[in-house]
């Protein structure tokens, strides 16, 4: 395969993955109104995009299956059928075969069943029959309808974009479609914007048209041959009446002189230049001040610039390499100012050109962190597929609202919170959310409820999961953790100990294991995968009312605060979400329990660590204790100093080597050292076993 | 494996004079400041930053069971480029110094007896002689794999 088939493709599997989204998506609006035209519509036009991209890119494969579904879609959008639950599982079953073929060719993945294509293929072909008897039903009808749109007129406008072909959007052909559907009155060609010969750029277009037709069928013609490049082109149709034929249209009388062939194009300029703009004229005649123009025209080039803003689709990886380049240059620069510093001094010049610099840097990050920056929508929205399907396959009935789906965060971090998210909506759907019947019989409405609502406070993204269901249930909790052996035998938990039970490892309360909930995987998984993202998980819940799971995560991964300690001939971080406080090191308080230090620290005593000896470097000065956290445990540390607060770039030790024990990575230092980051949890973790 | 003509370049240890494929060496550095990593074998030095890239270093001296030698100014940081774990990765070797590069041709490179070493046979792939002197070739990916795979499968068990 040539580079450029491969680009092709991968611009096809992009686009694909987004016609497929919104598919999905307008299919689950379609669920709840069926009827909808303008979903009909979004979907009809998904699926047409879909095929000829498809088409493009020689998948014959899909491009056939999306046209025996446009053959449907187009059925129901012109009302030729009736849409019905029927029509909407062929549909939802289509676009999983489609998923199915997509990820066969991005990631290998198991190509669909041809049996369920054709399955699907005959359903759709046996739908279609159905509604031919029923145009023919409905045949007198649209005859008179026809009828009585024989006679219309149109004045069609185009002005296409400037970069209009290289949205593969070919103005010749669509107005060579047009002639063919429609009968053409009159053209007119505008070639007011095209420069002198070799000025021309022949990958822009400079032409407009006005087109008058009478079409067979009406406005629906023409809007159907332009139904795509009406989207970024500003394309009119205007009904017009018979009679207006004959003025054909109010054309400028320059305009008009330049068509008719009595001027040139330049002629026309020359005189338009010496013209004064209509702001200058009113200046003159004093209608307003001059500043005011000013003001105004500062305006309007703004508004166009607004209108001009473009999108560029990027890998991820670049923008990766862009960042961490940012993150060089700004240790290249503290180096410098080491290096300036270490000289003895820095006059008033170098002092502001690196004050400049840093400043400069700092946007430069700030702007580059900002393109990671996504809404968290692409994350959220296909959850409605899976509560859809789970709350079915369970009979239940239950209602997911999304809430706050343009909060943007980190690219990276929307994939790891991914799964999370997942397994905490099933086991909301799985154990929160009760049977009809049941719910009925506790006198709630029939029709459970999940909110999933993301939004951003103090600097974080707080993602939250509600559901109106049964609660952690105090009694069943206890009466599992004490067969699981994670409580003594006589134990009673408190509603908040029963809360948190549920992130132990170990402790599944599922009476049995559904396909659903997964296999062993519990709520300790979720707590641990959101902990890697540096985030962390509470769960409030009212036995009977139902639980919500918060989750607090940071805006971003690739830059963290930190503090910068030393450890023995070392200098470590600790993530600063981890620290709690800091304390001399004044042995007397230092206690031996079971052979084990323990310190006093809020009423209780936690274990004490001699992070040089648990890591296995050489001594140090000993002379600082850090207390650190992860989820509800803390941990008192014996370091050696502690140096200060800096913003970090995180570093993979895996890349070139492996993950390291107690280490969440690394990261480079203002002096070009490295340091390595502590992982509070790991080491909180190693202790307790 | 066995060692193939090419073009080697040599580096010293103690007495001895080994060669590992230029192909697999990406630069030489000067020595930079390492940091430690917790709970690794002596040989792992620790970590360096190369031009951001956090990269792991492994004392040559040490792997092999050689005397510990303090680094001096002459002291280079061989940065190598291998093929490990299925992935491409960059990974220092600490060495005495760097002597030359040597173009070996087949009929120089001769097969590696299987005793009389200090350093383990198993990393030898061939004996290349030229003016009388005699330099080890090294397999390289297995002097930076062997062990060090093993602590990567222990991990991921945890």
């Amino acid at each position: 395969m040539s580079d450029l088939d491969r680009e092709m493709l991968e611009v096809f599997l992009t686009d694909a993955e987004e016609q497929l989204t919104i598919f999905e998506n307008e299919l689950l609006n379609m669920e709840a109104n069926p009827d909808d035209e303008e979903t009909i519509k979004t979907i009809f036009r998904s699926m047409h995009t879909l095929k000829g991209s498809a088409g493009f890119v020689n998948l014959s494969e899909v491009e056939s299956f999306t046209h025996k579904l446009e053959n449907l879609l187009s059925e129901l959008r012109d009302k030729h059928l009736k849409n019905n639950p029927e029509i909407i599982e062929i549909l939802f079953q289509s676009k999983d075969i489609l998923n199915s073929m997509i990820n066969a060719i991005s990631s290998n993945g198991e190509p669909p069943d041809r049996f369920k294509i054709n399955e699907v293929e005959k359903m759709i072909k046996d739908i279609i029959k159905t509604s031919s008897t029923d145009i023919e039903l409905e045949e007198d009808e649209s005859q008179l309808e026809q009828q009585s749109m024989a006679e219309s007129y149109f004045r069609v406008e185009l002005k296409f974009r400037t970069d209009v072909f290289e949205t593969g959007t070919d103005p010749i052909l669509l107005i060579e479609d047009l002639s063919k559907q429609c009968i053409v009155i009159s053209t007119a060609m505008n070639i007011k914007n095209v420069p002198l010969f070799p000025k021309i750029n022949p990958f822009e277009n400079q032409l407009s048209w006005k087109i008058i037709v009478q079409s067979p069928n009406g406005r629906k013609t023409i809007d159907d041959v332009f139904m795509f490049a009406a989207m970024d082109n500003d394309i009119v149709v205007e009904k017009i009446e018979k009679d207006e034929l004959e003025v054909v249209e109010e054309s400028k009388i320059g305009e008009l002189l330049i068509r008719e062939g009595y001027l040139e194009e330049s002629e026309i300029e020359e005189i338009m230049d010496r013209h004064m703009k209509i702001g200058e004229e009113l200046v003159k005649e004093g209608k307003v001040t001059k500043k005011i123009v000013d003001t105004m025209a500062e305006k309007q080039e703004e508004i166009r610039k607004i209108q001009r803003t473009n999108t560029l689709r990027i890998d991820t990886d670049k923008l990766d390499r862009i960042i961490e380049s940012i993150g060089e240059v700004v240790v290249v620069k503290s180096r410098i100012r080491q290096i300036m510093e270490r000289k003895g001094w820095m006059d008033l010049e170098e002092e502001a050109t690196l004050t400049e610099l840093d400043r400069y840097i700092n946007n430069l990050q700030k702007d580059v962190m900002d393109t990671r920056m996504v809404p968290i929508k692409d994350t959220l929205l296909p959850f409605r597929r899976l509560v859809r399907d789970i709350a079915k396959k369970q009979e239940k009935d239950i209602d997911l609202e999304i809430l706050g789906e343009s909060t943007e965060l980190d690219k990276t971090i929307t994939e790891k919170i991914k799964d999370p998210l997942k397994h905490m909506l099933r086991n909301s759907i799985d154990h929160g959310i009760e049977s009809p019947q049941e719910r009925i019989g506790l006198g709630k409405k029939p029709k459970g409820n999940i909110i999933l609502e993301a939004s951003h406070q103090n600097g974080e993204v707080i993602i939250t999961i509600s559901d109106d269901g049964k609660g952690i249930d105090r009694e069943a909790v206890t009466k599992k953790a004490i067969e699981r052996g994670l409580i003594e035998k006589d134990k009673v938990l408190t509603q908040e100990e029963a809360n948190k039970m549920i992130f132990r490892p170990g402790f599944s309360t599922a009476e049995q294991v559904t396909d659903i909930s997964g296999r062993g995987v519990g709520m300790d998984v979720v707590k641990d995968n959101i902990n890697s993202i540096q985030g962390e998980i509470e769960i409030q819940s009212e036995p009977g009312k139902g639980s919500t799971f918060t989750i607090h995560i940071p805006l971003t991964l690739a830059i963290i605060e930190g503090i910068l300690i030393s450890v023995g001939s070392n200098k470590m971080i600790i993530p600063i979400q981890s620290v709690v406080k800091f304390l001399p090191l004044e042995a007397n308080k230092i206690h031996r329990v079971n052979h084990e230090q323990t310190i006093e620290f809020q009423n209780a005593y936690i274990p004490v660590i001699d992070l040089c000896r648990q890591l296995g470097f050489k001594d140090g000065t000993k002379a600082m204790l850090i207390i650190v956290q992860s989820g509800n445990s803390n941990i008192a540390l014996i370091i050696d100093e502690v140096i200060g607060k800096y913003q970090i770039v995180i570093k993979s030790l895996e890349e070139n080597f492996k993950k390291v024990k107690y280490c969440a990575g690394a990261t480079v230092l203002g002096d070009g050292s490295v340091a390595l980051i502590l992982d509070a949890k790991s080491l909180i973790r190693s202790y307790r076993q | 494996m066995e060692a193939k003509a090419g073009i080697y370049l040599t580096l010293r240890l103690g007495k001895e004079t080994y060669g590992i494929p230029v192909l697999k060496v990406q630069e030489i550095i000067g020595r930079t400041e390492i940091t430690e990593i917790p709970r690794m074998p002596q040989y792992i030095k620790g970590v360096i930053n190369l031009r951001g890239k956090i990269i792991p270093l492994m004392d040559l001296r040490l792997k092999f069971n050689l005397e510990e030698k303090a680094y001096t100014d002459r002291t280079v940081f061989v940065v190598l480029e291998v093929h490990l774990a299925d992935k491409k990765r960059q990974m220092g070797i600490v060495v005495d110094s760097v002597s030359e590069v040597v173009k070996l041709e087949d009929a120089m490179i001769e097969p590696p007896p299987s005793y009389g070493f200090d350093v383990d046979s198993e990393f030898i792939v061939g004996m290349g002689k030229q003016n009388e002197k005699v330099i080890m070739l090294l397999d390289i990916e297995k002097v930076l794999t062997e062990k060090e795979m093993a602590f990567i499968a222990e991990e991921a068990k945890e």
